[in-house]
């Protein structure tokens, strides 16, 4: 999951350095004096980016997913800790997902659905392919 | 059908037409007076090999995503899979199946074609854009429970016995011409139009004034109380029925087991007269019955609330007085919150009194500025103090043996009561502050709209060993009562 994320964070930053390098050149050449802007927020683009990747071990450390007994909890939060707790016969659909950075690294991400209002999607962002398979046929066909 | 399928070919025209209008754009733009594709180094020389290779492209990634998308129905599950770069698998349990809907569009109808749509009452729907219309069909009739098993409940149509014998109905709220001059005046709506109505005559004059305030008395009457007037809620077998309105007129009704929540709602005004309002949130999945948030009884005598609460879902078990408050650091909290928040305000006054001064040349002492900071600060701390005190006292939450009773609000008081056995999951929430206190806010969610009234229950500020502990009961109490179909 952390090499994912890492990845994920490099492309972001690539993708918003591009944009605001692309930006700079236009400002640059269209009004030079209004150039900086787009320095400031690509700088300020870069130390977020930074941020994010440095947070990223911590981030893993605080997700924690268990399915035990009649249960599935998920844990997750650095700032605002969540724990959410959902009984193993309310979950109404299970979805699996995996876009081409997740299947390179045979992982999925899991969202378990309920019929619930507010919380009606709890999501487990990356979780080994075969697993998250397996994870879908217990929970879709059990009671 | 326990193989794999595909869907219906004609889903390939589909899936073209998204990425077509990208390509019915390249070429108008093509066209266009001040567009040349030569003016791009990196493409190759010739707009019609540009338009050729993304043509070719739309119409094999719509193949791609044809082929890619695959449903099967098990014993026990329908199972759905779709994606090219972005790979979907879902399943739904068959038993949790609420709706299955059919429908066709333009392009189905010319093909001869049927989307199905089918919903377990959550946000993740599985639809099969296009099948035949025999699968179509056979999908539903498979899928959907058999309807010559009738409901044994009474009350309910085709129940052998029950529809030659007439249900009794029990009429359990009721709003009479006195009480619906009460809810008026002590609707926030009404009282506060009022009042803002009485401010604008004062500032215009006596002449203009009672036009105005008639018609706005008018107004308020309809937007306040007119969907109230001549309020009924009746049980009736497992039914609960509700009429209410002047002009639009409702009749809804909702089966009894598919109410979630109760809520005794106290506004501040209503409650300083000693009444309270009760609503209810059931999860109308099916869309066959429209009642998802609504009065239970616009007004009530305080305390009679719960007595009504008790009514549909039997005995709760707790009361009022077994509420447990929040823990004891809350207030402290509590404080500083709403200390900040005045400060924050206290400052945009300031500086807007300032600017003003400044503008105007206007002649303030430092003295007077000072003195007026300090009574603005004492002032902020006096309220503060009151909003705290009066927020430790409204906050609480009682378990019972099947029920679950929430107090939060503090001028606006609402105790929820929610049944365990409605429970769609717990989650406990601790924000920074809150780790750094030793406490956790708890919310309990169950099914319905997410646009309901309904404000989520939450259990606010409590220790986070007594957090952690409810929670977990919540969610073992849950688990171990079976829904039919997961509502």
């Amino acid at each position: 999951m952390i090499p994912l994320w890492r990845i994920q964070a490099i492309i972001g930053l690539v993708v918003g350095l591009s944009v605001f390098g692309l930006g700079f050149l236009v400002l640059d050449d269209m009004s030079p004096r209004w150039s900086w802007i787009a320095l400031l927020l690509g700088g300020l683009a870069v130390i977020g980016s930074l941020a994010q990747l440095a947070a990223i071990p911590i981030r893993y450390r605080q997700w924690r997913w268990s399915l035990d007994g009649d249960r599935l909890a998920v844990e997750e939060g650095v700032f605002v800790h969540a724990t959410m707790l959902v009984p193993r016969n309310r979950i109404q659909n299970v979805t699996t997902e995996a876009g081409p950075l997740q299947r390179r690294f045979e992982l999925s991400s899991l969202t378990v659905h309920t019929a619930g209002m507010r919380t009606p999607n709890v999501v487990i962002p990356a979780v080994g392919r075969d697993i998250a398979r397996r994870i879908r046929t217990e929970l879709g066909h059990q009671d | 059908m326990n193989n794999w399928h595909q869907l219906h070919p004609v889903t390939i025209i589909r899936e073209i037409g998204v990425v077509a209008w990208a390509v019915i754009g390249v070429i108008v733009f093509d066209f266009g007076p001040d567009f040349s594709i030569e003016a791009v180094p990196w493409l190759p020389t010739g707009a019609d090999l540009f338009e050729l290779i993304f043509a070719a492209g739309a119409f094999g990634l719509a193949i791609a995503r044809y082929r890619s998308t695959r449903f099967r129905v098990t014993e026990t599950t329908i199972e759905f899979r779709r994606g090219v770069l972005f790979r979907t698998e879902r399943t739904t349990r068959r038993d949790r199946i609420q709706n299955v809907a059919i429908g066709a569009g333009l392009l189905g109808r010319i093909f001869g074609v049927n989307t199905v749509q089918v919903s377990a009452g959550d946000s993740a729907e599985i639809e099969l854009t296009y099948v035949g219309a025999q699968t179509a069909q056979r999908l539903r009739d498979g899928l959907l429970p058999d309807p010559a098993t009738p409901p044994t409940l009474p009350g309910v149509a085709g129940s052998g016995a029950a529809t030659t014998e007439a249900i009794p109905i029990r009429t359990i709220a009721q709003l009479d011409s006195s009480g619906f001059v009460r809810y008026l005046i002590t609707g926030p709506v009404v009282v506060s139009g009022l009042f803002a109505v009485v401010l604008i005559g004062l500032a215009i004059g006596l002449r203009e004034f009672w036009p105005l305030l008639n018609l706005a008395a008018i107004l308020f009457f309809f937007l306040g109380a007119g969907d109230v007037f001549d309020f009924r809620a009746d049980i009736s077998g497992d039914r609960l029925q509700v009429s209410q309105g002047l002009i639009r007129r409702e009749e809804k009704s909702a089966e009894l087991d598919r109410i979630q929540v109760i809520q005794v709602v106290r506004p501040f005004i209503r409650g300083l007269f000693g009444f309270e309002t009760v609503r209810l949130q059931t999860a109308d999945v099916s869309g066959e019955t429209s009642m998802q948030v609504n009065m239970l009884s616009p007004l009530e005598p305080a305390g009679r609330g719960l007595a009504l609460v008790a009514d549909i879902f039997g005995s709760i078990g707790v009361t009022e007085q077994d509420l447990v408050p929040p823990a004891r650091v809350a207030i402290r909290r509590g404080f500083i919150r709403a200390f900040i928040s005045l400060v924050v305000v206290g400052i945009v006054l300031a500086v807007s009194t300032a600017i003003i001064v400044v503008v105007n040349g206007l002649d303030v002492s430092a003295a007077t500025a000072i003195v007026a900071v300090s009574l603005y600060l004492g002032a902020s701390v006096v309220v503060s103090f009151l909003y705290t005190t009066r927020r430790y006292h409204r906050l609480g939450h009682a378990v019972g043996e099947r029920h679950v009773m929430v107090s939060t609000g503090v001028f606006r008081r609402r105790l929820a009561v929610v049944p365990i056995a409605k429970i769609q999951s717990v989650g406990m929430r601790r924000s920074f502050w809150q780790r750094r206190a030793g406490i956790s806010s708890i919310t309990i969610d169950t099914a319905g709209m997410s646009l309901a009234g309904i404000t989520a229950t939450t259990v606010i500020d409590i220790p986070a060993g007594l957090g952690r502990d409810l929670a977990r009961r919540l969610g073992d109490g849950a688990s171990r009562v079976a829904l039919p179909d997961g509502v």
